[in-house]
């Protein structure tokens, strides 16, 4: 399973891919939004992480060039105590779930893992 | 005057210039090589505290520098801000390990300087431990407003109530810029602060005539918290003799209002300031209950510009209200005609 | 005659220093407040207003949707882009409705402040919040009043279509209203030459001097104006310039001054100007201050020839201003502004160059006739020299805060410069503002600089 992690904080970046890589993830990592959008298109990957707020495009920004682009990539998005709008925007353009910070690293890894075995299933 | 007397002058000017361009030169190496060692330091201290979350262990042996290094402190309340749960205890034990509450703790209460005591008391309040809640509460009465509000950080993150009625205080001694933190802080508590402030509300607030802005950002915070027990006293706050508290408190009404509560709040309608009908037009457009229309209706041809706008947007809510607005967008007059082409728009488009 | 003008050519520079120092008080009071005053709550606190960024665009087609973009991106809670096509010839307006997938709205427009006919106005299909008005041509003062009558939030931010913000200017400068939310007025930010500076997905990663001589003195120039004059200005409430790249204004105080003015050279000046004799005539209290950590980033000339156009037309704006404030001058009414600031600003950058013009002439006559010896000369001008030099290097000292242009030989390249500048670019300088008080109206009009896009974010 091969997993795309992007967050401009190196802090969490690091954990996020610790924790997907002790379940068995391959990890990718990027620190801004124009990489994480060319990365998600080249079709490597089962599961994307998504930060909500990085430099050169939005998260938002990220998803809709990906549904434009008519790629389906089950996208979690990690959003900060109070980006509501944008959370709710996330999951208007096809994210298929958030997660709050500060988050349990246990949490993260069972919905990442739920989210991989339902599209293995469909 | 001669150029002997003129050359000390030049001379002195000279040095200046020169040791200036040394001063200068100095300080640009000296920073150049300090940010950059403060980088490694940060990047190692990420890979470090990253490894030990990883494995789940804190290792014996840890390096006792990294509870006095201000980087390390910034790095773990960095990774306090991301994780919850397990982590956050492994970093918590962490932090106790290093004896690092207790430094923080003492630094805080000692140092002479005011921006070394606000960082400490800043990471305190990441780690939040209830051990510290009596230095919180004594911190809060410190000289430094800076260290003020990072107990009041603290407080809130221990949700320790007691401290309510102290920032409620707050709100009103404290300079602008530093009042408005502290409400943010208030609404840190989550509801279980509201009882606290609808209590100060009607013993205060409802019995003074003036309204002031300790008033109103308490009224704003009871609104944000959503909590349908205030309405009660935001109701009775509607006829303060203040236009801005009446504002307030129909904008909170809108938050917190219940659709049993619509009738009292479109009596509002009829204020005598266009900001309390703006405001009010607003909430009822947030309560979206259907008995609201008739009034909004009425706002459309108020006198004023925002009454109208805000009318129209709420009234774009409600299904039976946008029936209205696509009848009048046929007959009605002008400027009607314009708001309600351009709600509807919006309203077609999910809503702006 | 020729002495007088020796000694106020240390005048000035002694000016300068005591502004310098000014501005040092102030900016170490600002690294106080900075650190720990939880400004990153703004990012999500209901108290935190929204402002309507206001863009005028006239054939800005290279660039304006990577500026658009990357305005889009800044961080604060809620605002909102107004760009304001006045007229463009060139693919401006078509560019910006395909890359955000625009449609026109009729939108209630209520015209506060009069302006050149409006077209019409869309706005974007997409999650952003972008506006574009589409008007006839009227010039930048008239597009940007356009803009004002457009956005709907109480504070609007001024600025070019050509510009880089930092991505947490808005947020800085907000914080500076929220000091004394009743009583701001205006913010004004630190504009910093873009030259050579290296700009990735519309931010800029890494600044730099730029490859000139000219530039990197354009680039001295902005930190002693941003960095050690405006600081100072600050303190004593009696800012006088909010640069055109980046002012943020309270809307109600914007409509009731009528907006900027049109064919006026110097806008910025003149509304800031107007602003301060508005509120102090009506005797309310007010303050308009800078925000030296609110950045922008502007795109300087890089040749001579659109150099000389700019110091043309900034002088010549200058001298409407000291013509239409005249009455202000020494005028108690004013109090600091009309009695200290607004003399000595008028004094040392209106004045200033033409005496020292007329100092090329009038000093070398008198060394030749005897009437002034060489050593006193020597001296006073040495005098004046060092201290200017003086003058730069602690601009450039006070901006070590900041962080930019951190390697040593940065260090080398602009000490070089602020010792090279008074020997010749200066006099340059000074030639071409003197000559901006003749000469016909035929450089009247804005320059156009080849309009290159500065964001960069396509790549």
């Amino acid at each position: 399973m091969r997993a795309l992690v992007a967050d401009d904080s190196a802090a969490v970046a690091l954990l996020t891919s610790r924790a997907l890589a002790a379940i068995g993830c391959e990890v990718t990592t990027v620190a801004d939004g124009i990489a994480a959008f060319h990365q998600g298109l080249s079709g490597a990957f089962d599961v994307a992480l998504l930060d909500m707020i990085m430099p050169g495009m939005l998260g938002t920004e990220v998803l809709a060039g990906w549904a434009e682009a008519g790629l389906s990539l089950p996208t979690i998005v990690f959003s900060g105590v109070d980006d509501e709008n944008l959370t709710l925007r996330c999951l208007e353009l096809g994210a298929l779930d958030f997660i709050h910070k500060p988050f349990d690293v246990r949490e993260l890894q069972l919905r990442v893992r739920v989210h991989l075995a339902h599209t293995k299933v469909s | 005057m001669t150029s002997s007397t003129l050359l000390p002058w030049v001379i002195g000017s000279a040095a200046v210039a020169v040791l200036l361009t040394a001063v200068l030169f100095v300080v640009k190496v000296a920073h150049h090589d300090l940010t950059r060692r403060a980088g490694d330091r940060r990047a190692h201290y990420i890979g470090a505290v990253g490894e030990i979350l990883a494995r789940r262990t804190i290792p014996e042996g840890l390096p006792v520098g990294w509870s006095d290094d201000p980087i390390f402190h910034d790095t773990l309340s960095e990774f306090l801000s991301i994780v919850a749960g397990e982590e956050r205890r492994i970093l918590t034990e962490l932090s106790s390990r290093l004896g690092l509450s207790d430094r923080l703790a003492s630094r805080a209460r000692h140092l002479h300087r005011s921006a070394a005591r606000a960082e400490a008391v800043h990471h305190l309040a990441e780690l939040a431990s209830p051990a510290h809640g009596p230095l919180f509460h004594q911190l809060f009465g410190d000289r430094s407003p800076h260290v003020r509000l990072g107990a009041a950080r603290g407080l809130a993150r221990l949700g320790d109530l007691s401290a309510v009625p102290r920032l409620i205080q707050a709100l009103a001694a404290e300079r602008p810029w530093i009042a408005l933190r502290m409400a943010d802080m208030l609404l840190a508590f989550g509801p279980s602060a509201v009882p606290n402030l609808t209590k100060w509300l009607r013993e205060i607030a409802l019995v003074s005539l003036q309204g002031n802005r300790q008033t109103t950002q308490v009224i704003r915070v009871v609104g944000l918290l959503s909590d349908p027990a205030a309405e009660p006293v935001l109701q009775e706050l509607l006829d303060s003799p203040d236009p801005l508290v009446r504002m307030r408190a129909a904008e909170a009404l809108g938050r917190c209002g219940t659709p049993g509560g619509v009738a009292h709040l479109a009596a509002a309608m009829t204020d005598a300031d266009w900001r309390v009908r703006a405001q009010v037009a607003s909430s009822l457009g947030m309560i979206r209950d259907p008995s609201a229309l008739d009034v909004l209706v009425t706002g459309l041809h108020d006198e004023s510009w925002w009454v109208r706008q805000n009318s129209a947007q709420a009234m774009a809510e409600l299904p039976a209200g946008r029936e209205r607005l696509r009848e009048m967008a046929d007959e009605g007059t002008d400027e009607i005609v314009q708001i309600a082409h351009y709600q509807l728009a919006l309203a077609g488009r999910g809503g702006s | 005659m020729s002495l007088f003008i020796l000694w106020f050519s240390i005048a000035m520079q002694g000016y300068l220093l005591a502004v310098g120092l000014a501005s040092w008080l102030e900016l170490r009071r600002h690294r106080h407040l900075g650190k720990f005053d939880r400004s990153a709550d703004m990012l999500s606190s209901a108290t935190t207003p929204p402002v309507s960024i206001i863009v005028p665009a006239y054939n800005e087609a290279a660039g304006i949707v990577d500026s658009v973009r990357s305005m889009s991106m800044l961080s604060y809670p809620r605002f909102e882009i107004v760009i304001v096509n006045d007229g463009s010839t060139d693919e401006t307006l078509d560019r910006m409705i395909e890359a955000f997938r625009m449609e026109a709205i009729s939108t209630p427009y209520r015209g506060d402040i009069a302006t050149a006919p409006v077209r019409a106005i869309y706005r974007s299909r997409l999650p952003l919040p972008i506006i574009l008005v589409d008007k006839e041509n009227g010039g930048r003062a008239d597009a940007i009043n356009t803009g004002i009558n457009v956005s709907r939030y109480p504070y609007v931010l001024l600025t070019d279509a050509d510009v880089v913000l930092d991505g947490y200017c808005l947020l800085r400068a907000m914080r500076h209203v929220l000091e004394d939310r009743q009583a701001t007025v205006a913010v004004g930010g630190n504009v910093r030459p873009l030259n050579g500076a290296n700009v990735e997905y519309g931010k800029v990663t890494k600044a730099d001097l730029g490859p000139t001589l000219l530039e990197r003195t354009q680039v001295l120039e902005y930190v002693r104006s941003f960095v050690a004059t405006r600081p100072g200005w600050s303190r004593f409430n009696t800012m006088l310039l909010l640069s055109g790249a980046f002012g943020l204004f309270r809307r109600d105080v914007l409509t009731e001054v009528g907006g900027l003015s049109r064919g006026h050279l110097g806008e910025d000046l003149d509304l800031t100007m107007r602003i301060h004799r508005h509120l102090r005539d009506q005797k309310r209290r007010y303050r308009i201050v800078y925000a030296p950590d609110a950045v922008c980033w502007t795109e300087v000339p890089n040749t001579r020839e659109v150099l000389s156009r700019q110091r043309i037309r900034w002088h010549r704006g200058l001298f409407a201003a000291v013509r239409d404030f005249a009455p202000m001058l020494g005028n108690p009414r004013y109090g600091g502004l009309g009695l200290v600031a607004w003399p000595l600003f008028m004094l040392f950058e209106f004045v200033a160059p033409i005496i020292e013009f007329i100092g090329w002439f009038v000093i070398p006559i008198s060394l030749l006739s005897g009437r002034l010896n060489w050593p006193v000369a020597l001296s006073l001008l040495l005098i004046a020299y060092f201290i200017g030099a003086a003058n730069s290097l602690l601009a450039l000292l006070l901006d070590e805060a900041f962080g930019y242009f951190s390697r040593p030989i940065d260090a080398l390249r602009l000490i070089g410069v602020a010792f090279l500048e008074n020997l010749g670019m200066r006099q340059r300088t000074v030639w071409w503002r003197t000559r901006a008080l003749w000469g016909g109206r035929s450089s009247w009009a804005w320059g156009n600089m080849q309009r290159r896009g500065v964001a960069n974010l396509s790549n």
